[in-house]
């Protein structure tokens, strides 16, 4: 049964259990999805969407209740992304490998196995896997600004409220990231004919 | 020949942004400029693969697992049952006093050291060996 979304802001209010389970509920697949993509990382994104929890906890006193929760949720998360250590992150990098192969059903085996058939999906899987790890080296901004311009298919308007700033900033952002992406993937030769 | 046309302005052209008369200059140049018919076709390719990267699927169980620690730790169901943040705010408030009360008293430096080690006392206290490092809700509030 869904519960309606002011019942969940009454009960966090009253700074109740079943109210922050429920709005962690809520949420919590797209928190989880926002982490993953901006550190192809399980454990990083689950490292950021407990202190996305805890941040949301600790500052609902703040949340403005005439407002609906997705922004103001989507806000936390964006920003304690952001906000992650990179260190955190930059540790993983050399475990990337398998982090982007195994959310499928394939194993790392298996993917190999099957590019050894076709050169075609060796250099596709090539091509995501340096992507990805270009993205994921992108500074902090640049990288969300992507991510959810490309990933989440956002608008430049709805980025600019859910990072909190200026629609010019995140345009920025976003052509800078993607000089740094394509000039990346230009020095690997990923095009190279 | 000299080439004004940055990446800036080829995203736009590529988006479709770009100034009327911009555009116009900017097409009779590319036929001229090797380097930005070049940048073009980079940038469309690199568009064509980021727009195809897809948010990961199967979320993960452990999802839950976070969830379910991050309301006991906020929660403090193991315990005693009463929040910790009142627990915390409480302790903080007594903290408070009692290190306002150590500035009037002689030898207060080694007094507040011994404030400050409850303090720590309180945080270990509250660690509960996460699986993924829960930091301290103490820190936070
Ligand atoms: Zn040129």
């Amino acid at each position: 049964m869904e519960v309606s979304e002011q019942k969940i802001i009454k009960l966090c209010q009253k700074s109740r259990r079943e109210g922050f389970e429920l709005l962690f509920k809520k949420f919590e697949n797209y928190i989880y999805r926002i982490c993953y993509s901006y550190t192809y990382s399980k454990e990083d994104a689950l490292d950021i969407m407990q202190e996305v929890f805890l941040r949301i906890y600790k500052a609902f006193d703040t949340f403005d209740t005439n407002k609906s929760l997705s922004p103001w949720v989507k806000r936390i998360t964006v920003n304690t992304c952001i906000n992650y250590k990179r260190d955190n992150i930059s540790k993983h990098s050399d475990v990337s490998i398998n982090a982007s192969i195994d959310d499928g059903e394939n194993t790392f085996e298996d993917v190999v196995a099957d590019s050894c058939k076709t050169e075609d999906k060796a250099i596709y899987m090539d091509t995501k896997k340096l992507l990805e790890d270009s993205i994921r080296q992108l500074p902090n901004e640049e990288r969300m600004a992507v991510i959810l311009k490309h990933i989440k298919g956002l608008s430049y308007e709805s980025i600019a409220e859910i990072m909190n700033c200026p629609q010019g900033t995140v345009k920025t952002y976003i052509y800078r990231g993607r000089k740094l992406l394509k000039e990346k993937l230009v020095k690997k030769g990923v095009w190279e004919v | 020949m000299e080439c004004k046309f940055n990446s800036y302005i080829i995203q736009e052209y590529l988006e479709g942004t770009i100034d009327d008369l911009e555009k116009v200059l900017f097409e009779e140049h590319m036929k001229e400029c090797k380097k930005c018919r070049l940048e073009l076709t980079h940038l469309k390719l690199l568009l064509f693969e980021i727009d195809h990267l897809k948010e990961i699927e199967v979320i993960p169980k452990d999802v839950e697992f976070i969830r379910n620690n991050v309301l006991d730790e906020i929660f403090n169901t193991k315990s005693s049952g009463f929040e910790v943040k009142k627990f915390i705010k409480k302790q903080k408030e007594t903290i408070a006093l009692a290190t306002n009360f150590m500035n009037y008293v002689p030898g207060k430096t080694i007094a507040k050291k011994g404030i400050k080690g409850a303090n720590s006392l309180l945080s270990s206290a509250s660690k509960k060996g996460f699986k993924y490092g829960l930091k301290l809700i103490q820190e936070r509030i």
